[in-house]
């Protein structure tokens, strides 16, 4: 502080101002000297230092602050890629456990979902198909589900095997044969209700097949006359 | 100088430093606050690459920068926006304030009187005043820090002065 003090004074004198007005401004000088006391306490300084190191506890240096670099890129891109882990992997187990529900399950529209893309990747799971729509009829009866669950179950059958009309495959076709006879065992274990019910579903069945009939003979006829005319026009030709 | 200790030490020693320049170039002790804070936070993210000599001036010369953007938005018409924190708000850290020293500031007669007088002064001559004589700097380091030379610093801590004197009387 003397020192300040002198120095400041020499400075003073130097500007060619007297010992007194010298004096005088170093007074001023020190008048301003006491806005110094505007000082933050001790304990407010540290709670920054404080808050400051929670919020980066490696800051200080080059590898610190890669290392902070690295928690705010790399922790949101893991977090990211675990949660889309976790995600898939509830989807997947719920397609999974959904691949053994009936109609009234929470889960029997997953399968329904996952069912109709498998089909589109796979044609020949049409067969199998065919197949989960029989054992649901069967476990319907079995778990004595609601009179409407079961008609929903029956008219899933229905639908597939609609949808199966103009399917050429014969394992499909045999599926849907292999089908008809389970549901002719079926029905006579079960009350009179739901039997009339299954003899309606294997009369549609019938039906089904007997369409499928007529349009392949339907399709043979075309071919057979096809082919005649074809026949003919060449003897045409060979007259002229 | 790179270890959490120099900050330390370095933070407790002239941050009051810097808050009081701050406040006297803007008599807002709660924006003072935010730039203080602001500096250190951008000092500590680069204080690996910091070599340790002339801290204040490297300090002084942060706390400059900001005041000066802060007032170049605040003149722009189109910004109605306070001081950016953007250090402040990466870090994390919410803003907080002496409330005791912000009473003190508004309510002490003496501080009060000195510090009108200190913001009447023009610009340049504040700058000087708050460094050499509030902060007992030396010529040279004011010189360094406002980049002058010392022996326009003498000069304008006389004109200063002269002019405190007549203010104070």
């Amino acid at each position: 502080m003397n020192n300040y003090r002198e120095d400041l004074l020499k400075e003073l004198l130097k500007e060619n101002e007297s010992q007194k007005n010298s004096q005088d401004l170093l007074d001023i000088a020190f008048k301003v000297n006491n806005l110094s006391s505007i000082r933050r306490s001790y304990e407010f300084k540290k709670s920054f230092l404080r808050k400051l190191q929670t919020r980066h506890s490696g800051g200080y240096s080059l590898a610190g602050r890669l290392q902070n670099l690295k928690k705010q890129i790399l922790f949101p891109k893991i977090f990211a890629i675990s949660f889309a882990v976790i995600i898939l992997f509830i989807s997947f187990a719920a397609i999974a456990t959904a691949q053994k529900s009936i109609p009234g399950d929470v889960l029997y529209p997953v399968k329904v979902m996952s069912e109709k893309v498998i089909k589109k990747v796979n044609p020949q799971f049409k067969e199998e198909v065919i197949k989960r729509r029989t054992e649901e009829i069967k476990k319907s009866t079995e778990n004595k589900q609601n009179p409407q669950t079961f008609n929903h179950t029956i008219e899933n059958y229905k639908e597939e095997i609609k949808n199966n009309e103009k399917e050429k495959d014969q394992r499909v076709q045999n599926a849907i044969k292999e089908s008809k006879q389970d549901l002719e065992e079926l029905k006579n274990k079960l009350p009179e209700n739901q039997k009339k019910e299954i003899e309606k579903t294997i009369e549609h069945v019938n039906k089904s097949e007997e369409v499928k009939g007529e349009k392949v003979e339907e399709k043979g006829k075309n071919k057979e006359n096809a082919d005649e005319g074809k026949n003919d026009k060449k003897s045409n030709n060979k007259k002229d | 100088m790179s270890s959490k200790n120099d900050f330390e030490e370095a933070y407790l020693e002239y941050s009051d430093k810097i808050f009081r320049f701050i406040y006297f170039k803007t008599s807002d002790a709660y924006l003072a606050e935010d730039i203080t804070g602001e500096v250190f936070i951008k000092a500590w993210k680069n204080w690996g690459k910091f070599d340790g000599e002339y801290i204040k001036a490297w300090l002084y010369k942060i706390a400059n920068n900001i005041l000066i953007d802060h007032w170049r938005s605040k003149n722009s018409k189109n910004s109605k926006k306070n001081v950016s924190l953007e250090e402040t708000v990466e870090a994390g850290i919410e803003p907080s304030y002496d409330e005791d020293l912000v009473e003190r500031i508004t309510k002490d007669d003496n501080i009060k009187k000195i510090s009108e007088a200190l913001k009447k002064l023009p610009q340049n001559l504040k700058e000087v005043a708050i460094l050499r004589f509030v902060e007992e700097m030396s010529a040279k380091e004011v010189g360094q820090i406002l980049k002058i030379t010392e022996g326009n610093v003498r000069v304008l801590q006389h004109r200063a002065l002269v002019k405190l004197r007549e203010m104070l009387k």
